[in-house]
């Protein structure tokens, strides 16, 4: 059997062959170990292809689109939020019965003169700036006037929150236009709070007043620039007590067409809208892009002539968790006069993504419309149900995933 | 001290050696990442790889029965006690690929990777040897990237998508060899498999509206098993003559492992659901050949591999098996034949020319993978190569060529055509000798 094993190992070790090129051996293995071609080609595509799946886009629709039950954020002041105080009543063709009240609160303009700390208030009245208007603009506005008696903070005032007030302080009807609208305060609370307006803690102590329709075809937004209280003091000088803090309480609105929904400013914080994105209700996806559109019903056929129904000029979309404790504000766009609008940023994409990866600890979308655009114009929304094709659709990019 | 002298010492090629195992250990990391392979590649386990010696690489890739004892022939572990010297043996594989499918423009891929590293030392020369080895079990090695447009898309936006894969299964060998009679050797090995299977799939737009997006699954996988080999002399046969038969069998075993799956994209990775644990089967492979020597100058071998991948199962999701449904792999059936001509003989004072050894073959090996599971993807090719004898005694290059092609254009496959040339470095020297007194 030695015949069969190649027994060279003795002759080898003895025999003087030519020099093995020992130096080029490192040289060749590092080409044999990192050469390569850096140059891949499609073929194979269809193999995986078929495994896989191409790019393409994917239609969406959403699984529920309804007004949510959080109430709008309606206060402001000068630096932020709403920057109108709305007050009047109207019957709306098509979100029915809309009420609005004012809030409102002062706070002197500048340091009191000793004339006026030395004198003694013989006459106030409240100068209004009406800039916006929804409605029948040929019509008045009847309302009270109630004093507040505590302290509200304009950043947490929503849409349905509770303002402590006082007896009426007098009851006024103003004419539904745009401009200075000056309001006599009566001579009895002149007199009650004539060491109020005087003294230097009037900014803590003065709560302010909340404007309440009694009845208007319209409803009217003040705005901080020029709207003030003025007191005047015998004998002595007037003073001036600016606009600080505004807000608006409303009542819940109900359309009056079915199957339709509604985005409501200074009503409903927004419409909740969810889509079947998490792993479980998709297939898992590489999501490249989203865009969700959304056109708004025209509605102008449904109002007389002379309505002045203010248009919202811009649109939000934030994300919102299960309890509602977290909301992620996405994107605001503007509206197209013919109600259009559409969401598309890499934002969005990312919480699609993270959702189909059940990733997220957000489970829907809120459609809103922004804090300052404080007025009370709605969009329409057709929403049936249980039929998934009137629901809003987004528009996916996607791969998926292997 | 002369170069030559200096080349000659024991202490230069054991310096030597140890320079090159160095060198090619570390490659297990580099080369393995390469993703310049066929589409192939990316299918089970990835594209299973055999590297049982250089002489048998050159002979068709078998070599069961294949007696030496010049070269470490981990295909069989009776073969171990064949060893003489203590010897160091590794490998490294350059491939160039021309990949075509209809429709396609035809690919050229080029690529270097690890062929394997052996050692083995007798304990009783030609009687008891133990060997190890490190060497791939699979590999994945693939890149397909087209440029396209967003199927349905109104916009004319160009997508680049990407599938590619990298990484691979190593076996890690030790076994142990033993003659137990002039006809007769038995062989025992442990085998550990282990390794990353990586695969990521991407999209990138021309379009910054859109997000660009790699999802990349790394599959772990690890465990062991054991193989069983005999090799059997005919006795009776005349000087210079011999026949021999071998076989291998290796048990089915379990691997067991887990998963992770990421989403990168240009601002940062975010995991994709839990790691996820599972086991993934090998099947039992069975290995046999037998080995003709009718002279001194010519041996030849053919040989048989079975491996029963149609058993194979696994908690794992992989291209080519979905755990879920009942598709099954398919058997792995390897046949291969070669001839090897050493012109020397035992002439000890024969010329360089003469020492060298020719060799030559050919092999069918039926994959156990296939993109589509009506289609068998079949891999045929021829094998040459030389053995180089070296100035450092029992050493030789060896350089082999795998002329070979593999799948077919129809049905939407794609056709693979490859040159694989491989340089072998096979160290072999005394050691723990004791030294003659006086």
């Amino acid at each position: 059997m030695t015949a069969f094993i190649p027994n060279t190992t003795k002759h080898s070790m003895r025999t003087s062959v030519r020099q093995l090129p020992v130096r080029l051996l490192i040289p060749l293995l590092s080409f044999f170990l990192i050469a390569g071609c850096d140059d891949p080609s499609n073929v194979g595509q269809g193999l995986v292809d078929s495994q896989a799946g191409e790019t393409r886009i994917l239609e969406m629709d959403a699984t529920s689109f309804e007004a949510n039950e959080l109430a709008d954020l309606t206060g402001g002041n000068t630096a932020s939020g709403s920057f109108y105080a709305l007050f009047g009543q109207v019957d709306d063709p098509v979100a029915g019965n809309m009420i609005a009240t004012g809030v409102v609160d002062f706070v002197p303009e500048s340091q009191f003169s000793t004339a006026f700390t030395g004198g003694i208030v013989n006459f106030a009245e409240l100068q209004f700036n009406i800039e916006y208007l929804y409605g029948d603009t040929t019509s008045a506005i009847q309302f009270e006037l109630l004093p507040i008696l505590s302290p509200w903070e304009s950043s947490t005032l929503r849409s349905d929150s509770t303002i402590q007030t006082g007896t009426s302080i007098a009851t006024y009807s103003v004419a539904a236009s745009k401009g200075i609208t000056k309001i006599t305060l009566p001579q009895s609370w002149v007199s009650n709070f004539d060491q109020l307006l005087r003294s230097s803690g009037f900014s803590d102590e003065f709560h302010g007043f909340v404007i309440q329709p009694i009845a208007s075809g319209a409803i009217a937004g003040i705005r901080f620039t020029n709207s003030q209280l003025r007191a005047t003091a015998v004998p002595g000088d007037t003073t001036t007590y600016v606009l600080s803090k505004v807000g608006t309480l409303t009542a819940p609105l109900s359309s009056s067409i079915e199957d339709v929904v509604l985005l409501h400013d200074a009503g409903r914080s927004g419409l909740d809208i969810r889509f079947p994105i998490a792993g479980s209700e998709s297939e898992p996806l590489m999501i490249h892009r989203v865009r969700m559109a959304f056109q708004a019903m025209n509605l102008a056929d449904r109002y007389p002539t002379g309505f002045v129904r203010s248009f919202p000029a811009s649109v939000g979309l934030r994300a919102v968790s299960n309890d509602g404790l977290t909301r992620l504000d996405i994107l605001e766009v503007p509206i197209n006069a013919d109600g259009a609008f559409s969401f598309d940023n890499g934002t969005l994409t990312n919480i699609f993504q993270s959702a189909n990866l059940e990733k997220s600890v957000l489970d829907r979308f809120e459609i809103y419309l922004p804090t300052d655009q404080s007025g009370v114009g709605f969009l329409a929304f057709p929403a049936t149900a249980g039929l998934g094709s009137t629901f809003p659709t987004a528009e996916l990019t996607v791969t998926p995933i292997n | 001290m002369k170069f030559e002298a200096i080349l000659s010492s024991r202490c230069y090629r054991s310096i030597l050696a140890g320079a090159v195992i160095a060198f090619l250990l570390p490659a297990l990391a580099v080369a393995q990442r390469s993703n310049d392979g066929s589409v192939y590649t990316r299918f089970g386990l990835g594209d299973r790889q055999t590297w049982n010696s250089a002489r048998g690489q050159a002979m068709g890739g078998g070599g069961y029965a294949l007696p030496s004892t010049l070269y470490i022939n981990m295909a069989n572990p009776a073969s171990l006690s064949d060893q003489i010297l203590t010897r160091f043996a590794g490998g490294l594989t350059y491939q160039t690929l021309t990949t075509s499918s209809d429709g396609f423009e035809s690919g050229r891929l080029a690529s270097g990777s690890l062929s394997g590293v052996h050692a083995a030392f007798p304990i009783k020369i030609n009687k008891t040897g133990i060997g190890l080895s490190l060497a791939p079990y699979t590999r994945i090695s693939y890149r397909i990237q087209d440029l396209n447009t967003i199927a349905g898309e109104m916009e004319d936006t160009g997508v680049i998508r990407e599938y590619s894969g990298n990484g691979g299964l190593y076996a890690l060998t030790g076994g142990i060899g033993h003659r137990l009679s002039d006809n007769l050797s038995l062989g025992v090995s442990a085998q550990m498999i282990f390794g990353l299977l990586e695969e990521a799939q991407s999209s990138r737009f021309n379009n910054s509206l859109y997000t660009d997006r790699t999802v990349e699954k790394s599959t772990r996988l690890r465990g062991a098993t054991a193989s069983l080999g005999a090799r059997y002399v005919v006795p009776g046969l005349p000087r210079g003559k011999g026949l021999v038969f071998g076989a291998t069998l290796t048990l089915p075993t379990t691997l067991s492992g887990e998963r992770i799956a990421a989403l990168t994209t240009s601002v940062g990775t975010d995991t994709l659901g839990t790691t996820t644990k599972g086991d993934a089967s090998i099947p039992v492979t069975i290995g046999a050949g037998v080995a003709f020597q009718p002279s001194e100058k010519w041996s030849l071998v053919a040989d048989l591999l079975y491996e029963g991948w149609s058993s194979f199962s696994s908690d794992f999701d992989f291209p080519g098996y979905d755990h879920t449904a009942n598709a099954d792999l398919n058997n792995r059936v390897r046949i291969s034949a070669g001839v090897e001509f050493w012109p020397a003989g035992n002439r000890p004072f024969a010329s360089y020319g003469a020492k060298i050894a020719y060799r030559a073959g050919l092999y069918s090996d039926r994959s156990y993978t296939s993109p589509d599971p009506d289609q068998i993807i079949r891999a045929l090719g021829v094998t040459g190569g030389l053995s180089l004898p070296s100035l450092l005694p029992g050493t030789t290059i060896d350089l082999n060529v795998d002329v070979g092609r593999r799948g077919s254009t129809s049905n939407g496959l794609v056709h693979d055509r490859y040159i694989r040339f491989g340089l072998n470095i096979n160290f072999g020297e005394r050691w723990f000798d004791r030294l003659p007194l006086g």
